[in-house]
């Protein structure tokens, strides 16, 4: 692991530039009641729209608060909503592209088929359709992104999957008589799984990118969570007047989005096993 | 016994293998083709990993396709494999050792060990620490072969075993495969275009053309007077120093199936009879020939 770390630093200044932003968010995301300079959620309406200065690096929004503070517990929930769901949909997807692409046949051809009816809807327009069905929250959120998030992985591992059952040491394990369920989790999924870690780190940054969407619409995180996309979508009227509102939480965004596609890019060069050096 | 009875395989519209009768007793035998003849595919459906579109694979008396669940755990300890590629044939992200160490759990035996087993295919047991892609070639393909041991089979499927190997390393791993079948008392059955590989370790040997056995018998009868055209062209074609450049096929493809032998595109012999009709095995002297003109080839030569 250390090796792989002085490897990336070395060979991908890029990826090893988004693994420390990442480092740095989910470190604030955790030290933020300790770090943070006020309170998450204080409304000082004779502080409002202060301009950014020592007192407020970021400035205050609308109701005084400390934009600052604000961006540093939306992290918690952007990074929240991005863990849940990767771990969501990969769960479900992971899960059925596995089985789908070892057991081909007719199992694969209806798992398939049922992946390509959830792929036929665009994506942001299915979350929106649940979202507005369920209730706006941070839960809605991630099952909406979630159920527009999985038939990818389902169809990235069941190509993987399929390719790789195919592969000599598929047939030795069937020649030994290796029980199926074993062939699966022990020489099928972690060989398919490269292009899914991959896929999973690239989607992350998506993944905050429409949740802010859904946010920014009204249907996900609600007052007075603090969520980025919600900051933005309170802070875009005053963009011409107050343009720190609006700004932060859309760098904060856009970073964090950055990081984790480098992070992705990276990551699909080196988890290639014949090229790990140990 | 491993027996293939009527034996047709295949994936798409066009059957691979047309009727294959094969029968491993004892010893070892030789499958000998080109590329495109169907060997792997034969190979694996004598291993129960695909099911024949029709005619049977028979374990002694029993079916493989259909045995139930203790036959074929007793099956799948008997016949073992040992494919082309070591790099593709062991997992890579497994350790060499757990790789064996799986075969051994999968059949419940704790006797040999892995280190025992890593000496008995000549490697230091300090290698079971290694991934696949840690080790060379033939120290792979030696790993393989210990994982096909572990099990204790009866028979052993060789597909192409030294194929991807340098020759120099491909005549140690041949030499440790002559060993350890004869010490074992082994069956094989040995898949390869090599026919040197086939005349060292092969008592008889059935050539594959096309998804057919054209021509089977003793290895060295089959080498030195082959009946069948197809054979004669496989041993011309094997150069040999300070011998004359070997002849090239002008045409590689074989006829559309239907009527008439699928040689004879090929074939310097080929005649009418061989367009219109396509030769049935039949039984010559000490072999089994599907040719029109074999009595021909054999007395002139």
């Amino acid at each position: 692991m250390t090796a792989a770390l002085h490897r990336l630093a070395r060979t991908d200044r890029l990826a090893f530039a988004g693994l420390v932003i990442l480092v740095l968010i989910m470190l604030a995301t955790l030290l933020a009641p300790w770090i943070a300079p006020y309170p998450a959620d204080d409304p000082r309406p004779v502080d409002a729209l202060l301009p950014p200065g020592a007192e407020h690096w970021f400035g205050t929004d609308q109701v005084g608060r400390d934009v600052l503070t604000r961006i540093l517990y939306g992290a918690r929930t952007s990074l929240f909503i991005a863990v849940s769901t990767l771990a969501l949909s990969a769960a479900v997807g992971v899960t059925l592209g596995v089985v789908a692409g070892y057991a081909g046949g007719w199992i694969r051809d209806v798992i398939m088929r049922v992946t390509d009816v959830f792929l036929a809807f665009p994506a942001l327009l299915l979350s929106l359709a649940l979202a507005v069905v369920l209730r706006p929250s941070v839960t809605t959120v991630i099952i909406a992104i979630s159920a527009t998030w999985w038939p990818w992985y389902a169809r990235v591992t069941a190509a993987a999957a399929t390719s790789v059952s195919a592969r000599a040491y598929v047939d030795s394990a069937r020649c030994l008589g290796v029980p199926a369920p074993l062939i699966v989790f022990r020489h099928v999924l972690p060989n398919a799984l490269t292009p899914v870690l991959v896929q999973l780190s690239l989607d992350a940054g998506g993944i905050i990118l429409t949740a802010a969407a859904l946010s920014y619409l009204g249907l996900g995180a609600q007052e007075p969570t603090a969520e980025w996309g919600l900051m933005v979508e309170q802070g875009q009227a005053l963009f011409t007047t107050d343009w720190w509102v609006v700004t932060f939480p859309g760098l904060a965004i856009l970073i964090t989005a950055f990081a984790f596609n480098t992070l992705g890019e990276g990551l699909r060069s080196i988890l290639d096993p014949r090229r790990t050096v140990r | 016994m491993l027996t293939a009875e009527n034996l047709v395989l295949g994936y798409g519209a066009q059957p691979v293998v047309h009727g294959v009768d094969l029968s491993l007793g004892s010893g070892g035998a030789g499958l000998i083709g080109e590329s495109g003849s169907g060997k792997t595919t034969l190979a694996r459906a004598l291993l129960g990993l695909i099911k024949p579109r029709s005619g049977r694979v028979l374990y002694g008396s029993r079916e493989v396709i259909a045995m139930g669940r203790a036959e074929r755990a007793a099956f799948r300890g008997a016949v073992q494999p040992v494919f082309q590629d070591g790099s593709e044939a062991l997992n890579p992200r497994m350790r060499v050792g757990a790789s064996i160490t799986e075969a051994l759990r999968t059949h419940r035996r704790h006797e040999p060990g892995v280190a025992e087993l890593l000496r008995a295919v000549g490697l230091d047991p300090a290698l079971a620490d290694r991934r696949p892609h840690q080790l060379s070639g033939g120290q792979r393909q030696r790993v393989v072969i210990a994982r096909a041991l572990a099990v204790q089979p009866k028979t052993l499927i060789l597909d192409e075993p030294t194929s991807a190997l340098d020759v120099t390393v491909q005549a140690k791993v041949l030499d440790l495969l002559e060993r350890l079948t004869a010490e074992r008392d082994l069956n094989y059955l040995l898949i390869t275009h090599n026919l040197a590989v086939v005349s060292r370790l092969c008592s008889t040997s059935h050539v594959l053309f096309a998804g057919r056995v054209v021509e089977s018998g003793p290895t060295r009868a089959l080498l030195t007077r082959p009946a069948h055209p197809y054979t004669a062209m496989l041993r011309d074609a094997v150069p040999r120093i300070g011998g004359p450049p070997p002849g090239t096929a002008d045409r590689t493809e074989a006829a559309p199936a239907g009527t008439g032998c699928p040689f004879r595109l090929r074939c310097p012999l080929a005649d009418d009879r061989c367009a219109a009709q396509r030769p049935e095995p039949r039984v010559l002297g000490d072999r089994t020939v599907a040719c029109h003109r074999a009595e021909e080839a054999l007395t002139a030569r």
